[in-house]
């Protein structure tokens, strides 16, 4: 399969791979299935070792992305990559029947999924990649828009951000209680901390550690959300047209965070500031998108008094929620464009691979676009793609509402 | 009139002698002055520099000195016509020292011109450490203003000349660590020394205690301005300078208002050739003309103007700033009286006009314009005591504006100017925020002295006891801005946003001080011994006028002796104690305004929309705020061997100042009613609100207040080394070594940026952290190595300059971790200390939580140099060719690297100068 989108302009006059004195390399790209899911792709008729039909996408900065699907053998080939680092993501979506095949306790598992990170650097060179089960789950976080337009005269309005959640299981849950916040926020190298040193807090299987964290409002039944029905939760739920026009009319959002320095729509309800900071107070305004990093949870309700604290090195408490009252967790970092611009040195993960096994590589602030999740499913209801793989569950949308 | 209190004292330290077995034991100095071409020079006048010892020549050129104190000294010949030679000697304990002296049109023609900083020679009349700069290493360094001249001193970076910002100076100092919230929005480390440098410019103390040109700690729109600081220097032009004096070490109890020294400017006068200067560089342009001649034998007149523009960015940015100085000087001397007058005038304009393209709506605009009278009369009284009257009065008038187009979201807003409860508004979107700061300066100073000198037991003494008066206010318009578009967009409704303010509001502030300050030397047995020890009392007055009670007083003795067991070997010591008084705007300073948002009701519907908020207006001005108090310390030695030889002059320094005006966050709380509604359909019309409120809260609050709670400690090492000239290639190389390192401690408590972020409208936490204020510290090693070609015979001097920044780092010193804190705060603004052992208990767990925004890791740069050169030559007609390489191999700095910051060191800038004689009297 020929490249499908820019043949490596950016990087050199090879514009037609042609030129043999550009450095390339042929990828081969092994797919198989995680241990602890062998039996779960038996179930649905998949090779463990050698996955057919699964979707790659590699992508390096200034080359675009080039895409395969596993063969037979579980394989595919990108030849003529330049030398350099490549993202991979894999994505095996199941069909309806092969979800009938599923046990009864694994009716959630909607696809497989998987990435890597790999430096094409020899002329052959082959990576294998393990995909795991990608359950629906149930509160997952479907949609980020952190747009930051530039008014006419160059100033930016950083209040226009939404989060959206998505109830992407079977029964009604209650937001009630609910926990929404950040997840751990020093995942580039700093003067205090190197990326190393992080680790303890950023890649903990155990939870995400946090200082940024909100709870919904609510008395346990308040805010109930049916499957298949989202929300809306706004930095300021107010018409933001009216202060740069291309933006959205948030005030019908469900959910708004408050800040010292804010307008209150009386009719539409506040987050709670529950963590041990609140995001960019200086701005008075409650949570927005980060520009370069947006990494969110989603956790159930529990009490915070009862979390393990810790201090960093940067002198910062946090708190850890506990692993099993996440619910969904979406991590991106800059486009790779944007990001071969910054200076700094980012650490490779921005949580641990048991909740968000690679960020995306999508977020720019200055489109106005979403990271949005990819629907898996959409014949009865929708169902959104949650492989647990932001690389691979994400994409780029015009906003929603 | 006789004045017991000097003579007290003066008796006081001839007691001390005569306990001493000290006897006078000084030597003549006799010598021909001769042109460089062999010719005599009569009526030259040979001075010993810092002393009142002076003779003329005859008409052979001979001239003599007698009872010359013994140790290196400088004598200084000059002439009508003739460059100044400044030559340094060592005096002998007795007997006659023959020193010939060559005088040149140009000076640049003289085998012992001085192109550096003078290493070991003294103020006038000053024992302390100083630095002295003559006309001719002033011409050489090819300076615009007395900033870039001012390099010359130990432990100065060397910066690109220009006017193009606010230039303020620090005698011994280096920046600290910096952050507005370490020193709650007060002065940081360099403001204060800036400060706390005096600069006297002919006998006049200039002041920026009245400067309120700020749009403080809130302003997002902001004026170029040297408020809180030291004097903005670009108001001095290099041109017009005949002689700096640095006083760095202790000054004598003259010299009062100031905690880190003293800098003695004296500006061109007398009969002076008519001389054009002209001085280009791509971005700085510079012409001035000086004159001045006899009218008769009583009068002479000087008259002096310069013009400079500087552009900031050519090509990029239209932004310049321009100057415009004039200087008339007038010496009478009626009977005997010797009075001279001065009119000082200048212009500095910094402009930055809009350009959209790039930025619109940003621009911002200068203009300040500045009168100076003052006289000074001198008249002996008797034979050997001199009255000196000094009066001044100062006048500046600051005009700037500055505007930007700022963004926020929608937020409720009051304009209210009262105390009290209003309906308000819903502002938001972008808008273009003006300010406009316009003050009027005014600074009235007063000095009487009577200059006595008299030898007795042994001692050669001379006292000087004086009087001052100074009053200092500002009036005009002041901080003025549309309420509606405030030029802060940092802020939130508990910080309250700005209101206008009139200067004119604000009360002057008036100060006396007296002062009496004897000398005495003398010599025995091959030794020679110098004290100086004087006495100042500086009172700040409560009232506006001289006769009002004092609200604060410092007596503040200060002493300084050298002993010179060998003529080329001093040795030094000195302590002092200073003061300096608050500025204007830390004795009056403005209202805070605090806005609370009572109802907060922001609906689809802009009709049923509704904000209430509550206006708390708080006056912080502190009626116990009094002078900042120094103690300067130093010892020293020197080693010299005399004319053309060696010098080396270390000097161990500790300056530290206590009590300078900071703003020290004062915790307290205001209460906010909140309202219950009596309708409840709120469709098309705004709620209906019951009163009175039906509950209320807390809101907890930070009143800046100013306060005498800033600390600074100044130590280092000062080396200074001129090398002989190496004859065969006409090479000298002269050395300035400089470590120092500052310390700003703030007195009160850090509440962190918690405070705001968490606490303040989060009913929910009843109490919040609070820390002890952390130390800022920087610490600076410079080597300075000036390499000196000089040929007489074609008039060429080419100096090459490297300087070395061997360390640069800053650093805060305080707890970081989450057991720092040292208590907290409740809604009510309590203050409950936590002890540390029980700091990690249960109970608090809620306080231990970041200290955001607190850095307690180093920041330094690798070491780096750079370099510039200087070629000066004259010109046919007595004239003067300079060309100078700023950066001369445009060495870009270094690169920012794990642990260390980067260094940018400006980009090359060349350009020359012409002086050039336009005939006249020589």
């Amino acid at each position: 399969m020929e490249p499908d989108v820019d043949t490596g302009r950016v990087d050199s006059t090879d514009t037609d791979g042609g030129d043999p004195n550009v450095p390339r390399g042929r990828l081969t790209v092994v797919v198989r299935v995680a241990d602890e899911d062998t039996a779960m792709s038996r179930a649905v008729g998949l090779d463990p070792a050698a996955v057919a039909g699964v979707r790659i996408v590699v992508r390096r900065v200034g080359s675009g992305s080039y895409e395969q699907v596993t063969g037979m053998q579980g394989m595919a080939d990108f030849p003529g990559l330049l030398y350099g680092p490549w993202t991979l993501s894999a994505t095996r979506a199941l069909t309806d029947d092969e979800r009938h095949a599923l046990p009864a306790d694994a009716e959630d598992v909607t696809a497989f999924g998987g990435g890597a990170t790999h430096t094409v650097a020899r002329g052959v060179d082959t990576i294998i990649v393990r995909i795991r089960t990608g359950r629906q789950g149930t509160v997952v976080i479907s949609e980020i828009f952190g747009y930051i337009p530039r008014t006419p005269s160059g100033l930016l309005y950083y209040t226009g951000h939404y989060i959206e959640l998505f109830n992407n299981g079977f029964t009604t849950e209650y937001l009630d209680g609910m926990l929404l916040g950040l997840t751990y926020n020093t995942t580039q190298e700093t003067q205090s901390t190197t990326c190393d040193q992080a680790a303890r807090w950023r890649l903990d299987s155990l939870g995400i550690w946090t200082q940024y964290v909100y709870r919904f409002p609510g008395n346990g039944t308040s805010y109930p959300l049916a499957p298949g029905v989202r929300v809306i939760i706004a930095t300021d739920a107010i018409d933001h047209r009216a202060f740069v026009p291309e933006l959205l009319d948030l005030s019908g959002a469900s959910f708004e965070f408050l800040g010292s320095a804010d307008v209150d729509n009386p009719s539409v309800p506040n987050m709670i500031s529950v963590g041990g900071l609140e995001w960019a107070q200086a701005l008075g305004h409650g949570l927005y998108v980060s520009p370069i990093e947006p990494k969110f949870f989603i956790a159930a309700p529990v009490s915070l008094d009862t979390l393990p604290r810790e201090v960093n090195l940067a002198g910062q408490e946090h708190v850890r929620i506990p692993r099993g009252a996440i619910l969904d967790v979406v991590t991106s970092r800059l486009t790779p464009e944007l990001d071969a611009s910054s200076p700094s040195i980012r650490c490779e993960q921005i949580v641990h691979p048991v909740f968000d096994e690679q960020p995306a590589r999508l977020h720019d602030n200055t489109r106005l676009q979403s990271l949005a999740r990819r629907v898996a499913s959409a014949v009865v209801r929708v169902i959104y793609q949650r492989t647990r793989n932001s690389l691979a569950d994400l994409e780029t949308a015009a906003p929603s509402p | 009139m006789k004045h017991p209190v000097p003579r007290m004292l003066g008796m006081l330290l001839g007691g001390l002698a005569v306990a001493l077995p000290l006897a006078a034991q000084q030597a003549n100095i006799q010598g021909v002055v001769r042109t460089d071409a062999g010719r005599p020079v009569a009526a030259a006048e040979a001075r010993i520099e810092g002393t009142a010892l002076v003779a003329l020549t005859d008409s052979a050129g001979f001239y003599r000195l007698r009872s010359v104190p013994p140790g290196p000294q400088i004598l200084l010949v000059r002439r009508i016509g003739f460059a100044p030679t400044r030559l340094p000697i060592t005096v002998p304990t007795s007997g006659t020292l023959t020193v010939d002296a060559t005088l040149a049109a140009s000076a640049l023609s003289l085998p012992d011109i001085i192109v550096t900083a003078d290493p070991i020679s003294r103020a006038a009349g000053e024992l302390a450490t100083a630095s002295v700069i003559d006309r001719e290493a002033i011409a050489a360094q090819n300076a615009v203003g007395i900033r870039g001249v001012l390099e010359l001193l130990p432990g100065v970076p060397m910066s690109p000349p220009g006017i193009d910002g606010p230039q303020q100076f620090a005698l011994r100092n280096v920046p600290s660590s910096g952050s507005t919230q370490l020193t709650n929005g007060g002065p940081g480390a360099s403001d204060l020394a800036a400060f706390g440098t005096q600069i006297v410019v002919d006998g006049v103390p200039m002041s920026n205690n009245a400067n309120l040109q700020t749009t403080g700690p809130r302003g997002e729109v902001n004026v170029p301005s040297t408020a809180g600081g030291g004097i903005d220097l670009r108001t001095i032009p290099a041109a017009t300078l005949e002689r700096i004096e640095a006083i760095r070490g202790v000054p004598s109890a003259r010299f009062g208002d100031l905690t880190q020294g003293v800098i003695l400017v004296e500006t061109r006068a007398g009969v002076v050739p008519p001389t054009l200067n002209a001085r280009y560089d791509p971005r700085t342009f510079s012409l001035n003309a000086i004159a001045g001649r006899g009218f008769g034998t009583r009068h002479t007149v000087t008259g002096h103007l310069d013009v400079t523009e500087t552009r900031t960015a050519p090509g990029v940015r239209n932004d310049l700033s321009r100057r415009f100085t004039g200087q008339l000087a007038h010496r009478a001397t009626p009977g005997r009286w010797t009075l001279d007058s001065r009119l000082d005038l200048f212009r500095v304009l910094q402009d930055s006009p809009e350009r959209p393209e790039v930025v619109e709506g940003r621009a911002s605009r200068a203009d300040d314009r500045g009168v100076r009278v003052s006289h000074r009369g001198r008249r002996p009284v008797g034979q050997q005591a001199t009255f000196e009257l000094t009066a001044s009065v100062n006048h500046v008038r600051r005009d700037a504006r500055s505007q930007s187009l700022l963004i926020r979201s929608a937020l409720p807003f009051t304009d209210r100017l009262e105390p009290g409860t209003s309906v308000g508004k819903y502002i938001g979107g972008e808008y273009l925020a003006a300010v406009d700061l316009d003050g009027s300066e005014w600074h009235v100073y007063t000095r009487a002295e009577l200059d006595q000198s008299f030898d007795a037991l042994g001692f050669t003494n001379r006292t000087r006891s004086g009087l001052e008066l100074r009053r200092e206010w500002n009036g005009g318009p002041g901080y003025q801005f549309d309420i509606e578009f405030p030029p802060q967009t940092t802020f939130n409704g508990v910080q309250g946003f700005d209101r206008p303010r009139r200067f004119d509001d604000v009360p002057p502030i008036a100060s006396t001080a007296l002062y009496v300050d004897h000398r005495a030397r003398a010599g025995l047995a091959g030794m020679a011994l110098d004290v100086q020890a004087g006495m100042r009392l500086d009172l700040l007055h409560r009232g506006t006028a001289w006769f009002s009670a004092p609200r604060d007083q410092v007596v503040q003795p200060r002493v300084q002796a050298e002993l010179a067991p060998a003529g080329w070997f001093r040795l030094r010591g000195g302590w002092g104690r200073t003061a300096k008084m608050p500025p204007l705007s830390a004795l009056y300073p403005a209202p805070q305004y605090f806005d609370v948002v009572n109802v907060n009701w922001f609906t689809n519907d802009p009709a049923a929309r509704l904000a209430v908020l509550s206006t708390f207006v708080d006056d912080p001005t502190n009626p116990d705020l009094g002078f900042a108090v120094g103690t300067k310390s130093e010892v020293g030695v020197e080693l010299a061997s005399g004319r053309r030889g060696t010098a080396l002059a270390v000097t161990v320094y500790r300056d530290r100042t206590r009590g300078s005006a900071g703003l020290n966050p004062d915790p307290g709380f205001l209460t906010r009613d909140l309202y219950d509604f009596s309708d409840s359909s709120f469709t098309g019309v705004p709620p209906t609100l019951i009163e009175p409120p039906t509950r209320a809260d807390t809101v907890p609050i930070l009143v800046d207040r100013p306060a005498n709670n800033l600390h600074l400690l100044s130590e280092g090492v000062e080396i200074s080394l001129t090398l002989p000239e190496f004859r065969p290639l006409n090479l000298r190389l002269d050395v300035q070594g400089a470590w120092a390192r500052t310390e700003l401690e703030r007195d009160g408590l850090d509440f962190g940026r918690v405070f705001a972020e968490s606490f303040q409208m989060n009913a929910n936490r009843p109490r919040s952290p609070y820390w002890e204020s952390p130390v800022r510290t920087g610490e600076r090693v410079l080597l300075t190595y000036r390499l000196i070609h000089h040929q007489p015979e074609l008039g060429l001097i080419i100096t090459a300059t490297m300087q070395h920044n061997a360390r640069d780092r800053t650093q805060n010193l305080g707890g970081a971790d989450t057991l720092a804190f040292a208590g907290y705060v409740t809604r009510a603004g309590e203050l409950v200390p936590v002890p540390v052992e029980r700091r990690g208990d249960p109970e608090f767990a809620d306080l231990r939580v970041a200290r955001i925004g607190f850095f307690n890791d180093p920041s330094q740069s690798r070491a780096d140099w750079m370099l510039g050169i200087n070629v000066t030559k004259t010109l046919p007609m007595g004239g003067r060719l300079n060309f100078f390489a700023f950066n001369a191999l445009d060495r870009q700095g270094r690169l920012a690297e794990p642990g260390f910051s980067g260094r940018n060191y400006p980009p090359i800038r060349y350009g020359m100068t012409v002086m050039m004689p336009l005939g006249g009297p020589r």
